[in-house]
C-alpha cells in the first residue's frame, strides 16, 4: 500500500512541477518601459541644475535611536 | 491594386528586396513611385431591412469578405491582393509605416525555436502545415510623441544631522531649476481592439528609426487592419513613460544626488505638454490555431522577430511526460522517504490544499480575463469614451502562493533533515523523538497555509462587472472534489486510528481527487491562455449567442 501511495504521490508532485513549468513557459512577458524608450527615438538633455545657496525652509525631526 | 509598369500584373511589396516586385516579370519598383490603378470598388447596398458595405475585387469582380476594420485583404476567388483605399484615405490614414523586415522563413524559424521547447503543447501546433499558415498583417498603432523645452522649477530636501548631543535631523528645502530639452518620438500602443494588449505588448517594442512615411503601396501583398480604439486610451500611459525617464535623468544628475526630489517634479516636468498623436501601420506575423472551440495565437514582430504565443496544454502530452518523470521520482521516494503514515497523509493533504488554491486563483484570473481587465484595447469598443482603471494584477496570486510554498518547503525541509540525520545514526530513541517532531512540524507547515486559504475566501463586492473577485459559488465548486479529500484527511488525523492502512487509504483517495482536480486545473489553464473565437465578438455575437 505504501508503494502505491508513494507512486501516486510522485506522479502528483511531478504533475504540479510540470504545470508550474508550463505556466512559466506560457506567460506572455510584458515589455519594460526602458526597452520601449530604447527603441523610440528619444533625446534628453538638461543644463546643470541651479540650486539656491540658502534653503527657504527647515524642518527639524527627532531621530529615534530605540530601533534595532 | 498596384500594377507592374512592365506587364500590368499585380505587384506586391517584397520583404527581401524592400521594393515592389512583379511575380511575373521580376520587375522591381520603389514603393513611393508606384501608382494605384484600380481600387476595390465600394458600393453601399441598402434595402428595407439592413445596410451593408460590399467591396468587389478589381481583378475578377468577386465579393471581398472583410470586416469593418479591414484595410487590405485578398480576394478569395482569384487570390489578388487589394487595398480598400476608402478605409485608409479618410480620417484614419496613417502617417507612418514600418515595412516588414522578417520574411516568412525567418518568422517560421523564430516560432519553431520557441515551440520546440514547449513540451506540453498539442502536436498539431508543431506541424509544418500549421506553421505554414502564418499571415502577414499590418496592425494599426497609435504613436505618441512628446517634446519639452524650457525651464523646470522644483524642490529638493537635504538632510543634515544635528550635533551628537541633539538627536535631531534638519531637513532643508532648496529651490532647484534646470533648463530641460527633451524629445520622445515613437512610443507605440496597438490601436486595434481585435489585437490583444498582452500579445502586442509582448512583441513590442518596434524600432522607430525604421519607420517611413506611409504609402498604401507597402500594404500590397499583406493583410491590414484599421484602428478602432480611441487615441486617448493610452495617452496617459505613454506620457508617464516619458515623464519617468525625464525624472530618472534629473535624479541621477550628480548635483541632485544629495537631494531628495519631491514628487512635484514628476507632475511639473511634462506639465502642459500636449502629446502629438499619429498613427502607424506596424508589421506582425500572425498565426491562429483553433483547438477545442477556442483559438490560440502566435505573433511575431515583423521588424525585430520577437515571438509571443498562447501555449495551451494537451492533456495527453502532459500525462505522458508526467508519468515518464514520475517513475524515477517514485523509485527515489520509495527508497528514501521514511515517513510515518500520518505524516504521509499530511503531505497529501498539503498537495490537495495547493491544488485547491491554484483552482481558486485560476477562477479569479478567468473572471479578470472575461472582464478584459488585462486588455484595455477591448474596453473602448465596449464602453466608448469610458476608460476603467486597471486594479488587478494577474501575477499577484501566483507570487503570494510562491512565497507561502517557499516557507512551507523550508519548514518541511528542516524537519526532514533532522529525521534523515537521526536515521543515519541508527539511534532508535532519536528517531522516535524526531519523528514526533516531524509530525508537529508538519502541522506547523499546514498552519502556514491558513493565510493563503484566507486570501481566497470570497470577500465583499464581487457582483460588479469591473472586478476579478472570487465568488462563493467558485469556492464551493472547487471544494467539490479536493474539499472532500481535505475533510476526510483532517477527520482521520484527528481520529488517530490504529494501524497504517486507514491513513494510506485516505491518502490514496485524497490524491485521486487531487489528480481529478488537476485535470480541471489544466482545462482552466487552457481557457486562460487561449481566446474565444473572435467572430462571435465582432458584432456582439457573444450577447446573442447566450
Amino acid at each position: 500500500m505504501r508503494y502505491i501511495c508513494c507512486a501516486v504521490f510522485a506522479f502528483l508532485v511531478v504533475m504540479l512541477f510540470n504545470f508550474v513549468l508550463a505556466r512559466y513557459r506560457s506567460r506572455v512577458a510584458r515589455t519594460e518601459n526602458a526597452e520601449i524608450l530604447e527603441s523610440a527615438m528619444s533625446y534628453y538633455t538638461h543644463s546643470e541644475p541651479e540650486i539656491d545657496l540658502e534653503p527657504y525652509g527647515v524642518v527639524q525631526e527627532r531621530i529615534d535611536h530605540r530601533g534595532f | 491594386m498596384y500594377q507592374c509598369s512592365n506587364c500590368s500584373a499585380n505587384i506586391k511589396f517584397d520583404i527581401a528586396s524592400q521594393r515592389m516586385l512583379c511575380d511575373y516579370c521580376g520587375h522591381t519598383m520603389d514603393p513611393y513611385e508606384v501608382e494605384e490603378k484600380n481600387d476595390a470598388l465600394e458600393s453601399v447596398i441598402a434595402d428595407d431591412e439592413y445596410e451593408v458595405t460590399v467591396f468587389s475585387c478589381p481583378q475578377c469582380g468577386g465579393e471581398l469578405l472583410c470586416y469593418d476594420d479591414t484595410a487590405a485583404t485578398f480576394c478569395s476567388y482569384c487570390g489578388g491582393s487589394t487595398i480598400l483605399t476608402s478605409r485608409i484615405s479618410r480620417e484614419k490614414r496613417p502617417q507612418h509605416i514600418i515595412p516588414f523586415q522578417k520574411t516568412r522563413e525567418q518568422c517560421r524559424e523564430a516560432y519553431g525555436k520557441m515551440i520546440a521547447k514547449s513540451f506540453f503543447v498539442p502536436n498539431e501546433m508543431k506541424e509544418e502545415e500549421q506553421i505554414d499558415r502564418f499571415r502577414s498583417i499590418y496592425m494599426p498603432y497609435w504613436v505618441y510623441s512628446f517634446e519639452r523645452k524650457g525651464k523646470v522649477h522644483f524642490k529638493g530636501w537635504k538632510s543634515e544631522e544635528g550635533k551628537k548631543d541633539k538627536p535631531v535631523v534638519y531637513k532643508k528645502r532648496y529651490h532647484i531649476a534646470s533648463e530641460v530639452e527633451a524629445e520622445y518620438k515613437g512610443i507605440t500602443f496597438d490601436a486595434s481592439s481585435a489585437f490583444s494588449d498582452s500579445l502586442s505588448n509582448a512583441i513590442a517594442p518596434y524600432e522607430w528609426w525604421g519607420a517611413k512615411p506611409f504609402t498604401p503601396a507597402y500594404l500590397s501583398g499583406f493583410y491590414a487592419d484599421t484602428a478602432d480604439v480611441s487615441s486617448n486610451l493610452y495617452e496617459e500611459e505613454a506620457r508617464s513613460i516619458a515623464r519617468e525617464d525625464m525624472c530618472k535623468h534629473m535624479r541621477e544628475d550628480p548635483a541632485c544626488q544629495e537631494y531628495e526630489l519631491e514628487d512635484e517634479l514628476l507632475e511639473k516636468i511634462l506639465l502642459g505638454t500636449p502629446a502629438k498623436i499619429e498613427m502607424a501601420m506596424l508589421p506582425v506575423w500572425f498565426l491562429s490555431f483553433r483547438w477545442k472551440e477556442r483559438v490560440s495565437y502566435a505573433v511575431v514582430n515583423g521588424q525585430t522577430g520577437e515571438v509571443a504565443a498562447d501555449l495551451p496544454i494537451d492533456k495527453g502530452q502532459f500525462l505522458r511526460w508526467s508519468a515518464l518523470f514520475a517513475l524515477p521520482v517514485a523509485i527515489l521516494l520509495i527508497a528514501l522517504l521514511k515517513v510515518s503514515a500520518p505524516t504521509f497523509l499530511v503531505l497529501t493533504l498539503a498537495l490537495a490544499v495547493i491544488s485547491c488554491i491554484i483552482s481558486c486563483s485560476q477562477k479569479r484570473e478567468i473572471r479578470a480575463k472575461e472582464n478584459f481587465q488585462d486588455d484595455r484595447g477591448r474596453w473602448y469598443p465596449v464602453t466608448p469614451g469610458k476608460v476603467w482603471k486597471v486594479s488587478f494584477h494577474l501575477g499577484e496570486d501566483m507570487t503570494f502562493i510562491g512565497i507561502a510554498l517557499f516557507f512551507f518547503v523550508i519548514v518541511f525541509g528542516i524537519s526532514y533533515t533532522f529525521l534523515a540525520i537521526s536515521s543515519i545514526g541508527g539511534d532508535d530513541f532519536a528517531f522516535a523523538r524526531y519523528s514526533d517532531l516531524v509530525k508537529d512540524w508538519g502541522w506547523a507547515a499546514m498552519l502556514m497555509l491558513l493565510p493563503l486559504i484566507y486570501k481566497f475566501i470570497p470577500k465583499g463586492n464581487f457582483r460588479s462587472r469591473n472586478t476579478a473577485n472570487l465568488t462563493w459559488g467558485d469556492l464551493l465548486d472547487t471544494l467539490k472534489k479536493t474539499g472532500i479529500g481535505i475533510l476526510l484527511s483532517v477527520v482521520v488525523l484527528i481520529w488517530k486510528p490504529t494501524g497504517d492502512i486507514i491513513y494510506y487509504l485516505v491518502a490514496l483517495a485524497t490524491m485521486i481527487m487531487t489528480a481529478v482536480d488537476f485535470m480541471d486545473i489544466i482545462d482552466r489553464h487552457n481557457i486562460l491562455v487561449t481566446r474565444e473565437i473572435p467572430q462571435f465578438r465582432k458584432r456582439g455575437g457573444e450577447e446573442e449567442g447566450r
